[in-house]
């Protein structure tokens, strides 16, 4: 099959009437090392929508990387993820065999990087991992692939595509190689396309072009995506709906307008008080006090309650679920903040 | 805030280039190496009191200036006059004195400090390297300097790997505090924390700098953060000054088009204001090959031939407020 550009645009919205593509039930991924077991992720649930944009938003160490590689089982030992269920289009991905797994892989959910620079092979031309990919589909010919290749490179805003397949990832820049990276991973046109802070590594307007390209193919191939960032500003620019994570499971999940206007855990409202606003200079900022927690150590009840100015007897014993605080928008907490 | 007292730094006509290591080969055949210009005739003023922003990409050449105003690196040439007196030209024991006033706070807490030393002994070292108390007096300064950056007493006896990123951006302060400076050059302090501590680390360096009237200059790509922190800000690209002026005329009212995309490009924070189109388009050209003229005019939406040909100077466009732009000047 030779790739094919859709001819129709579909720039609707994602919405509740859309059926749900990815559904991740109480995932658990815990790391054993001989020092300690840590629980990195423990028990998160949420679910993507067809062409939707999930935010994924937490500080380092929240869990956020490891959930996003959980769904196309990237992770290695130490790690190991060891309860929940990952349900993509009513197959469960942890049953997968290698062979199947391969060809979920890519075909229908995959992923881009932070760097660049890691994630693609400095010894091999563009040409040839671009290519790789597309050999996974063996009906293509050769010459089929590396049409496709130079399509797909001019797809990520890649000029002279002919000439720069024939190079290295080192004669790229950081939003190129980024461009790459991009581009092999919708080479075959998946359906989710999971990406873990993807411009992290790069400037902010080339962040700007990175970020704007990968909104333009979702809406250009009706794909769903998974951003997972720490930037809250990104997650206003470009998601739907925002799953808030603080060590090891979500607080706060809601569509991205409710999540700034409306948010309603403690962690959420520090997360937004701690950042500069554009709007006023130099005024004190509220910071989230003390630091977050040592994940082989986690305090009992509500794992946010050492640092919230809330936090009451009833948060510092019993577990806090998520539970609904209005219409879509669910809160790991048991005050009403607003 | 007083800033109308004599600057305290004055930088003139500053230039930095670094030359690429030849290979094998072409150092036989003698070919010239390639040079990267990383700061390219730049001036400016720091008054007493003030925090200036630097903003600009990476490869912009704002760590570099940093760099040469601490005299870690050796600048090509240019004035850089502190307190007056230029400290390209002092002799070794005089620049050991002043550097003393000058003090860096670096990005990366994890590997600016040793890890093989008890933050006792790398502040122990720096007082009593400087002489800047009597010995029985050092314990007592310790302990006030870990009372200034919100650390407890018991940290002096921990080494840095005991710490988190935040705790350890707030030893690095404490490092650079314990000279008594009166100009803090912070290079991207804040960068490698996560926002809520961030909060935290600006908010001390802000106290910091009000209670003992510090001159700050601060390094970030965050647009928000040097927005926050900043009196004035100064915009580089690619080696060179852009745009400089106080914080709020930059913000309200860029002159500079690449200030414009930059300003443009910084994701808002509001989920009903959304972009389509991309602030600016391209890659920043390579340090080794600067473009002629405007340095910025491959990737500039208003260039005209003029800009390809003529390296524009930095002309005041109201009070305080200066870009290097001949295309928005005659606007």
């Amino acid at each position: 099959m030779a790739f094919n550009l859709p001819t129709t645009l579909s720039n609707s919205p994602a919405n509740g009437s859309q059926p749900e593509l990815l559904m991740v039930e109480n995932l658990q991924v815990k790391f054993f090392t001989h020092l300690s077991t840590i629980t990195a992720v423990d028990g998160v649930t949420f679910s993507i929508r067809e062409r939707e944009t999930l935010g994924l938003v937490g500080e380092s160490g929240s869990g956020k990387s490891v959930t996003c590689r959980s769904i196309v089982r990237l992770i290695q030992r130490p790690g190991k993820i060891v309860g929940g269920r990952i349900i993509y289009n009513n197959r469960d991905i942890l049953s997968l065999s290698r062979r199947e797994l391969n060809n979920f892989r890519g075909k229908e959910v995959s992923m881009i990087f932070q760097d660049p620079m890691t994630a693609l092979n400095p010894v091999l031309r563009i040409r040839d991992q671009i290519i790789e990919t597309l050999e996974e589909d063996q009906e293509n010919s050769p010459q089929e692939n590396l049409q496709t290749a130079i399509k797909l490179m001019k797809m990520v805003g890649i000029p002279i595509p002919e000439r720069r397949l024939t190079e290295y990832p080192h004669q790229f820049s950081g939003g190129m190689r980024q461009r790459v990276m991009i581009a092999t991973a919708i080479s075959r046109q998946p359906r989710l396309l999971l990406a873990d802070e993807p411009t992290t590594a790069v400037d902010v307007t080339i962040q700007d072009q990175i970020l704007k390209l990968l909104l333009h193919l979702q809406h250009e191939f009706g794909m769903s995506l998974l951003l997972v960032t720490h930037d809250l500003g990104i997650v206003a620019q470009t998601c739907d709906r925002v799953a808030v994570m603080y060590a090891g499971r979500i607080i706060e999940m809601t569509d991205t307008v409710t999540l700034f206007k409306n948010f309603h855990h403690p962690y959420t409202m520090g997360l937004m008080n701690s950042i500069p606003t554009v709007k006023a200079t130099r005024h004190r900022l509220i910071p989230i006090p003390g630091m977050p927690p040592d994940m082989a150590k986690l305090p009992d009840g509500c794992r946010f309650h050492p640092r919230c100015q809330f936090a009451t007897d009833e948060c510092r014993s019993g577990d806090i679920p998520l539970r609904q605080v209005g219409n879509n928008h669910f809160s790991a907490c048991i005050k009403d903040v607003r | 805030m007083n800033v109308n007292l004599a600057p305290i730094l004055e930088v003139r006509d500053l230039n930095k280039t670094f030359e690429l290591p030849l290979g094998l080969v072409p150092a036989i055949l003698r070919h010239k190496a390639e040079v990267i210009t990383a700061v390219d005739d730049v001036s400016f003023v720091v008054e007493k009191g003030e925090i200036l922003g630097i903003v600009g990409e990476s490869g912009c050449g704002k760590t570099t200036l940093l760099r040469c105003i601490a005299k870690l690196y050796d600048a090509d040439s240019g004035e850089i006059l502190f307190e007056g007196r230029d400290i390209l030209k002092l002799r070794h024991q005089e620049m050991r004195i002043e550097r003393r006033k000058i003090q860096v706070v670096f990005q990366d807490p994890y590997s600016s400090l040793n890890p093989r030393m008890t933050v006792r002994q790398i502040l122990g070292e720096i007082l009593s390297v400087h002489n800047i108390r009597p010995p029985a007096q050092r314990k007592e300064r310790m302990l006030e300097l870990m009372e200034m950056v919100g650390l407890n007493a018991d940290a002096l006896q921990r080494m840095p790997s005991q710490f988190s990123g935040g705790q350890r951006q707030r030893i690095g302060i404490a490092r650079a505090l314990a000279m008594e400076p009166s100009l803090l050059l912070a290079d991207e302090p804040v960068s490698a924390l996560d926002v809520s501590i961030q909060a935290q680390i600006i908010n001390l360096l802000m106290e910091l700098q009000e209670q003992l009237h510090l001159t700050m200059i601060f390094i970030t790509h965050d647009l928000r953060v040097v927005r926050h922190v900043s009196h004035r800000i100064a915009v580089m690209y690619l080696g060179k000054i852009m745009e400089i002026g106080p914080t709020d005329k930059i913000f309200a009212n860029p002159i500079h088009p690449y200030t414009m995309a930059l300003l443009a490009a910084a994701p808002e924070l509001d989920p009903t204001i959304r972009n389509e189109v991309s602030a600016l388009q391209g890659d920043p050209p390579s340090p080794i090959h600067i473009p002629s003229g405007c340095r910025f005019h491959p990737r500039c939406s208003l260039a005209v031939e003029s800009c390809k040909n003529q390296v524009p100077v930095l002309k005041e466009m109201e009070a305080g407020h200066m870009a290097a732009c001949p295309i928005m000047a005659a606007r």
